[in-house]
């Protein structure tokens, strides 16, 4: 079991990766927090910490994309639900542009998102991503650039919009 | 690999072919991709700002402490500038008085022991 000391410290080492990670991967703040404890949970309770802080940030975001994963397993239905009623009910002048972001990251495939928002929102590197989700580099680097096209074309308005504001 | 994902290398600080950027960004296609790409990093790592609610602003207890202390000490120095004047005086005029007449003198000598 890692000690107190050492789940602390990868704590506040990994905390804001962690949720800015998992606050992309599964839409919602609240969520997100809670995950991001049940990651540390895991953590302390893991039978051995890995040796290299490369390994460790591949472990931790590991066991976070794990439990993004079962998050989104439990609540499929429920977001199905909400986003039909959310587009009944809002224009899209309405929208925010995290929630066209949120969307728009919705539409893509699973393990493209995965892997562009342990790159984008995580900040893991190809090599750490390639740990976590068991891919080589060279798939990584050309899963990320899918999920950046795809994402390109989902979000064109708010692509301009961001390149012409002042 | 895809020729243009290594815009996404040069934007993740990856490992890339300097000749294969300098290609793709000899496109004017390329180059406004690699705007576009930048603006959707933007996008995805722009967080709503939600700003704490704050109450009115208060003051701590450790303030109203100093507040009440340089109070009192106002207060002690104007009541002592009111009251010592008036003893200080009175004081000065007790000095005035005679003193009071001996009753006896002792004197000292050398090689005499005294009484």
């Amino acid at each position: 079991m890692a000690n107190n000391a050492d789940a602390e410290a990868l704590f506040a080492a990994h905390q804001p990766g962690l949720l800015r990670y998992l606050r992309r991967a599964v839409g919602h703040a609240d969520a997100a927090r809670d995950l991001t404890q049940d990651v540390f949970v895991r953590v302390a309770g893991a039978g051995a910490v890995p040796p290299t802080e490369d390994e460790r940030r591949a472990w931790i975001f590991r066991i976070a994309r794990n439990l993004a994963i079962d998050h989104h397993r439990r609540h499929d239905v429920r977001r199905a639900a909400h986003a039909g009623a959310r587009a009944a009910a809002d224009s899209p002048a309405t929208q925010d542009t995290s929630l066209l972001v949120n969307e728009a990251l919705a539409a893509i495939d699973a393990l493209d998102r995965d892997v562009f928002l342990l790159r984008e929102a995580g900040g893991l590197s190809y090599g750490e991503i390639a740990a976590a989700c068991d891919l080589t580099v060279a798939a990584v680097r050309s899963r990320i650039h899918r999920a950046r096209l795809a994402l390109r074309e989902h979000l064109r308005g708010p692509i301009v919009a961001v390149l012409t504001r002042k | 690999m895809d020729t243009d994902s290594v815009l996404s290398a040069f934007l993740d600080d990856e490992a890339f072919d300097p000749a294969d950027l300098a290609r793709v960004l000899a496109d004017p296609g390329g180059r406004a991709l690699l705007l576009d790409l930048v603006a959707l990093r933007t996008l995805v790592r722009d967080e709503p700002v939600t700003t704490p609610v704050r109450g009115p602003a208060r003051v701590s207890r450790s303030k109203w402490i100093a507040v009440g202390f340089l109070a009192a000490s106002i207060l002690f120095g104007a009541g002592a500038a009111w009251l010592l004047p008036p003893l200080l005086r009175q004081r000065s005029s007790a000095g005035d008085e005679v003193p009071p007449t001996p009753t006896h003198v002792v004197t000292f000598e050398t090689g005499v022991a005294a009484p």
